[in-house]
């Protein structure tokens, strides 16, 4: 292959990857900016850990499976497997430095101002200490089992996002190194008792060292350190019984502890003899280890920002707008209406299928779950729907990454309570957010539909920003209906006339209306598109927004994670702006406006312009024909774009910045909490 | 009120559940699923067990589908692939048993009988197009075969089923080894061979219009024809749309069809057959333009059900059958009059006598025909005539109508003489000893209405049947001629009656009406 296109690459996209992390990167940033109150700061660290380590479980394990095939072929951004891992493991080491200075820094010291402490077992008093020690013997101590590394005991299988001890102890001239795991049941934070007006931490891996001892009696400890190693999470079982999707997956979940390392990170004041034992144990390469100095995993944040009793010193809290009407039922019979979450309430959602379990006349509910929350509303509705001999189908994806485990549990209830329950399209993904209530009416059927571009989960219903549309017109029941025939295996997929669905024709759709626009540009000089969405990285929209800026259509792109797009380069995209935004809430709305010639053409979508998306998922998109809506979507998507304080814009020279100083601040999220109130 | 309609069709099944609003039909659900039943049953002549347990499946889906809907009225049926395999029997006990599906499986005149009744009775297609003052040729186009009707202002006259349906076309070409060219003029020599057939049946063919019930090809007419435009499911195709169509198939082979007109793979192996068919109507009928009526058998068979046409669909069938038995005896040369009179009488008979002879009303229409066909068999000789009645009705593609039932109607006619059924006597034995008194009690109506009719001059006016006292039937006829010949006839045919009814009849001829 020529150097030529692999150059092209490098300078006309950015590496998803690299995307991805600064994406993380501005995560960080949430937790620097101090207009952020200190506990939200504290989130936001802990976000950002929690993210990169997901990162490392799936993106940074694929490129290490690559490597380990031998496979070094450029990829499609222009980066050879080990220059991009390398180009990662710089930014990696980069962003986790910063993590730790303002971990150090600021977080522990602002708590320290409101007379919160995170403290080491030699500064406790007296009475904590006490407590320190009650607590290790009568809660700690009795669960954890350290384990012996030898020629009759192999080094033990620790699960991914394990923290444990090594430990190298020494008996009779003889070293031996053993493995103590930290209870991953227990907290990692604990509470002190502490003087009036403090609040005092200790942190479990604090406590157990301070009683190290207690688990080698009659062996010297010569040293110890903590560690964490972090797997490859790839979850595939045989996509050919997909009947018993549900056994495999509980399968390859135990499998999962053994699966590849991929990260590990260990104290920096780890002895190298030590270092060494452990690096051979786990299999992971030395020279690849990420040496911390301070407290590893710094997910504790999100704990301890909950234990903080301190409410100023978190976000206003807000309650989310109720939409008024008496019965659901009739309230969608007068027009198709949408919700904005979180600013309005998730409840018309969990009244509408509450209301179909125990109304006379339906029939039948059928639903896609693919993340829900623990004790869900819905789950119960629906236990509640199939008990009062209600026809419930409920479309289960438990391949949604990292949930699975979850997944399993409340799918073996509602299998038990009656419920239809369906697995996944083997090789397919389900990710759009549909319900269906089947309703008889004067002997008549009608059918009530809610499209969402967020999950059924009334927790993250709190904490991210996406928009449900309901509708009971026929259009839409007759397409939604088959497109649950289809994903069930019950019927081939027939013409629809409302929704546009991936894997077959979301692509050429929007091609098509990009077409469209490079045609009006042409004729009438006003094709415009205006996108908010997740992430961009699909190639072949790429190239076709670049042809549309080539061609002189105005494109505005909210993108708030990774964005492969380079935008405002001459000759290439200087017709395309991209901005991020990234507060307090996460933007998981998808919106698709396009000028048409004046008669903007709107579309609500679960899909985002990724290849997986469009390639390898079941996602709908709808057009929005009533007008109100309509106009709601668009000045949603204009008050995103004036925000200019958790916006960031991406620039001609692929980073991000936020807005200069100076200008009259608006916070688009802050706003749509009043606007709604 | 809703209903349901689940077709077991050449290659694939398909469910149409629908309601009734207003005086229109919404179709509120479709499920499809492809089982190339077809495929198995004309190229290898049976169903394999790995097809019926696939359609056993499919079925299964469709119940939990018809449960959620809370449709409790359905029918199940099958065309010609079920109907054709040789295996049908076990076929449709195993989905019996299995789904608890009873599936009617239909002839070639059930399949045209249902699009007959749709035409005439929807109220959208009248508006479009005056039905019932034409006459018509109408195709229903299926993966089997080629089911045509021919009606004359409403009336069906005869209908046909020829076995020239997309997916057996398909397989043919296959078979041959040739050109692309000399493969397609193979075909078109193929099915100009089998539709000569109708000209045959009817060398004064006098068709208006031609219209071809068509659900899956004439979507993609504009892939093809990029100027084509379908205004609604009922427009016209052109004579030179269809050579232009043909033409630019023909060049192309299913691989180039599928890419150069983007027409799914499943299509674009069958849709020269369809375009060939399309074709050779026009040069049947030397008509500039062909109608394309976009439904399916499901959705006639939908309306059907929903009660719309329930009220005129007793007529309806009775009307539709004289009316096919009308163009059978002018076909065969029978003396019309005689036929209609004799049939009348017997109706008459049948009306006074149905309850002492424990008749039901859906015997009647067994009657009706047997009457109007029990001469048929002169056409082969007079000698005997009524054994050639009796095979010949029995191979006739009568719609609505069960094999037994076709059997009953054709044993009635043949003991419309002396004889009197036998051990020996083939259609007479197979039938159940119910339908075998219900043959000798209409068969012996059928003896005295036919004697009354001795001389073909239809001299009875009218015809009276009363109970005397003693429990004597006593027919009063009307006449204003001798009635002599009739009486000696009646004298003669009376005693079956009389054996069977266990009355006594007696004939009184009045001249004048009362």
């Amino acid at each position: 292959m020529s150097e030529q296109p692999e150059k092209q690459n490098k300078l006309n996209i950015i590496h998803r990857d690299l995307s991805w992390l600064d994406f993380n990167a501005r995560v960080l940033e949430e937790a620097i900016d101090h207009a952020n109150p200190l506990l939200e700061r504290l989130k936001f660290a802990a976000i950002f850990v929690g993210n990169l380590d997901e990162f490392f479980m799936v993106r940074v394990a694929d490129l290490k499976r690559i490597m380990d095939s031998g496979y070094n072929r450029i990829d499609a951004y222009g980066y050879y497997p080990h220059e991009i891992y390398s180009e990662i493991r710089l930014r990696v080491d980069e962003l986790v430095k910063k993590l730790y200075e303002i971990h150090s820094g600021r977080i522990l010291r602002d708590l320290e101002k409101h007379n919160v402490r995170l403290k080491v077992f030699e500064d406790l008093s007296n009475d904590q200490k006490k407590f320190v020690k009650r607590y290790f013997d009568a809660t700690v101590f009795p669960i954890m089992t350290p384990m012996a590394v030898d020629q009759g005991h192999p080094f033990p299988v620790l699960p991914s996002k394990t923290i444990a001890f090594a430990v190298s102890v020494n008996r009779d001239d003889e070293l031996h190194l053993a493995i103590l795991p930290i209870p991953a049941n227990l907290g990692r934070v604990i509470k002190l008792p502490s003087e009036k007006d403090s609040s005092d931490f200790i942190l479990l891996d604090d406590v157990i060292k301070e009683h190290m001892k207690i688990f080698f009696k009659g062996y010297k400890i010569q040293g110890f350190s903590l560690f964490r190693v972090i797997r490859d999470s790839e979850v595939s079982p045989g996509d050919e019984d997909a009947p018993n999707l549900l056994k495999a997956m509980e399968n390859e979940l135990k499998k999962r502890s053994k699966a590849k390392p991929v990260y590990l990170e260990i104290e920096k004041s780890c002895a190298p003899e030590l270092l060494e034992a452990l690096c051979q144990g786990i299999g992971f390469p030395k020279e690849e280890v990420m040496f911390i100095n301070g407290t590893l995993d710094l997910a504790y944040l999100m704990n301890l920002s909950a234990m903080v009793e301190l409410p100023q010193l978190a976000f206003r809290s807000f309650v989310a707008a109720k939409s008024v009407y008496e019965n659901i039922f009739e309230k969608i019979k007068e027009g198709d209406f949408i919700i904005h979450l979180p600013y309005q309430s998730f409840h018309p959602v969990v009244d509408l299928i509450q209301t179909a379990a125990k109304d006379e006349g339906v029939l039948a509910i059928k639903m896609t779950l693919y993340r829900t929350n623990e004790d869900s509303a819905i789950i119960n509705a629906l236990k509640q729907a199939a008990k009062n001999k209600k026809q419930v189908t409920v479309l289960v994806e438990i391949k949604a990454r990292f949930d699975e485990e979850k997944n399993i549990l409340w799918v073996r209830e509602l299998e038990q309570s009656g419920c239809h329950v369906i697995y996944g399209i083997p090789g397919l993904k389900i990710h759009s957010k549909l319900t269906l209530v089947v309703r008889k009416e004067e002997g008549r059927i009608r059918r009530y539909i809610h499209l969402s571009t967020g999950n059924y989960n009334e927790k993250t219903a709190r904490q991210y920003t996406d928009i449900g549309y309901f509708t009971c017109n026929d259009d839409f029941g007759r397409d939604i209906s088959d497109v649950f025939n289809v994903m069930t295996g019950y019927s081939m997929p027939s013409p629809w006339k409302r929704i546009v669905s991936s894997p077959n024709d979301l692509r050429k759709h929007f091609f098509d209306l990009i077409d469209n626009e490079i045609a009006f540009q042409k004729k009438n000089k006003n094709g415009s598109i205006f996108a908010k969405m997740n992430s961009l990285e699909d190639s072949k929209i790429i190239e076709k927004l670049y042809e549309a800026s080539c061609a002189g259509v105005k494109i505005r792109l909210l993108v708030r994670g990774m964005c492969c797009l380079v935008p405002g380069v001459s000759g290439l995209s200087e017709n395309i702006e991209v901005k991020s935004v990234v507060g307090r809430f996460l933007e998981h709305s998808r919106l698709y406006l396009f000028n048409n010639n004046s008669n903007a053409r709107v579309f609500m979508a679960s899909a985002d312009w990724m290849q997986r998306n469009f390639d390898r998922r079941i996602e709908l998109m709808f057009e929005v024909y009533k007008q109100d809506i309509k106009e709601q979507l668009s000045s949603i998507l204009e008050t995103y774009w004036k925000d200019n304080t958790k916006a960031r814009i991406l620039s001609a020279e692929k980073t991000y910045a936020y807005y200069k100083n100076g200008e009259d601040r608006f916070n688009a999220q802050e706003f749509l909490i009043n606007h709604y109130a | 009120m809703r209903a349901a309609v689940v077709d077991v069709g050449s290659s694939s099944i398909k469910l149409i559940i629908g309601e009734l609003q207003g005086d229109e039909i919404k179709v509120i659900e479709t499920l499809k699923n492809a089982i190339p039943i077809g495929k198995h049953t004309f190229l290898k002549g049976r169903i394999p067990q790995g097809i019926i347990n696939q359609t056993i499946g499919v079925l299964e889906r469709y119940k939990q589908v018809l449960r959620e809907l809370d449709v409790k009225d359905y029918t199940v049926i099958a065309t010609t692939a079920v109907r054709e395999a040789r295996n049908r029997d076990i076929f449709l006990d195993t989905v019996f048993r299995k789904t608890g599906f009873k599936i009617d499986v239909l002839n070639v005149g059930d399949v045209v009988y249902y699009i007959d009744s749709f035409l005439s009775h929807s109220n959208k297609i009248k508006k479009a197009y005056p039905i019932r003052e034409k006459n018509l040729l109408i195709g229903e186009l299926g993966a089997g075969s080629l089911d045509v009707s021919v009606m004359e202002k409403g009336n069906t006259l005869m209908n046909i089923g020829f076995p020239i349906g997309t997916l057996r076309l398909a397989q043919f070409m296959a078979g041959l080894d040739g050109s692309m060219e000399e493969i397609y003029d193979a075909v078109e020599e193929y099915i100009a061979h089998e539709i000569k057939y109708l000209q045959q049946m009817s060398p004064k063919l006098n068709v208006d219009d031609i219209i071809l019930i068509d659900e899956n090809y004439s979507a993609y007419l504009q892939n093809i024809l990029p100027n084509k435009r379908r205004d609604s499911n009922f427009f016209q195709f052109k004579k030179s749309e269809s050579d232009e169509f043909l033409a630019r198939l023909r060049e192309r082979s299913a691989t180039e069809i599928a890419r150069d007109y983007n027409i799914p793979a499943d299509f674009s192996e069958t849709i020269i057959g369809y375009a060939a068919i399309l074709n050779s109507l026009f040069k049947l009928t030397n008509k500039e333009n062909i109608y394309i009526l976009e439904t399916s058998l499901s959705e006639a068979i939908l309306a059907n059900l929903l009660d719309k046409y329930e009220a005129v669909d007793k007529n309806n069938k009775t009307d539709q059958l004289v009316s096919v038995a009308t163009y059978l005896c002018r076909k065969f040369n029978l003396d019309l009059n005689h036929m209609s009179h004799v049939a009348n009488l017997s109706q008459t008979l049948f009306d006074e006598l149905k309850d002492s002879l424990g008749l039901q009303e859906k015997d009647r229409l067994y009657l009706i025909l047997a009457a109007y066909l029990h001469d048929i068999g002169m056409f082969i000789n007079n000698r005997a005539h009524h054994k050639h009645t009796e095979y010949i009705i029995n191979s006739l593609n009568l719609f609505r109508l069960t094999e037994e039932e076709i059997k009953i109607i054709a044993a009635v006619a043949r003991y419309h003489r002396k004889s009197s059924p036998l051990a020996t006597h083939l259609i007479y034995n197979s039938l159940a000893s119910d339908q075998q008194i219900l043959v000798q009690k209409l068969s012996a109506l059928l003896r005295v209405a036919n004697a009354l009719d001795r001389s073909h001059r239809q001299k009875v006016k009218k015809m009276e049947v009363k109970f005397t006292k003693t429990q004597d039937i006593n027919l009063i006829v009307y006449s204003h001629e001798s009635f002599l010949l009739e009486k000696s006839s009646f004298m003669e045919k009376k005693g079956f009656f009389e054996e069977i009814t266990g009355n006594r009849l007696i004939l009184t001829v009045r001249q004048e009406e009362s």
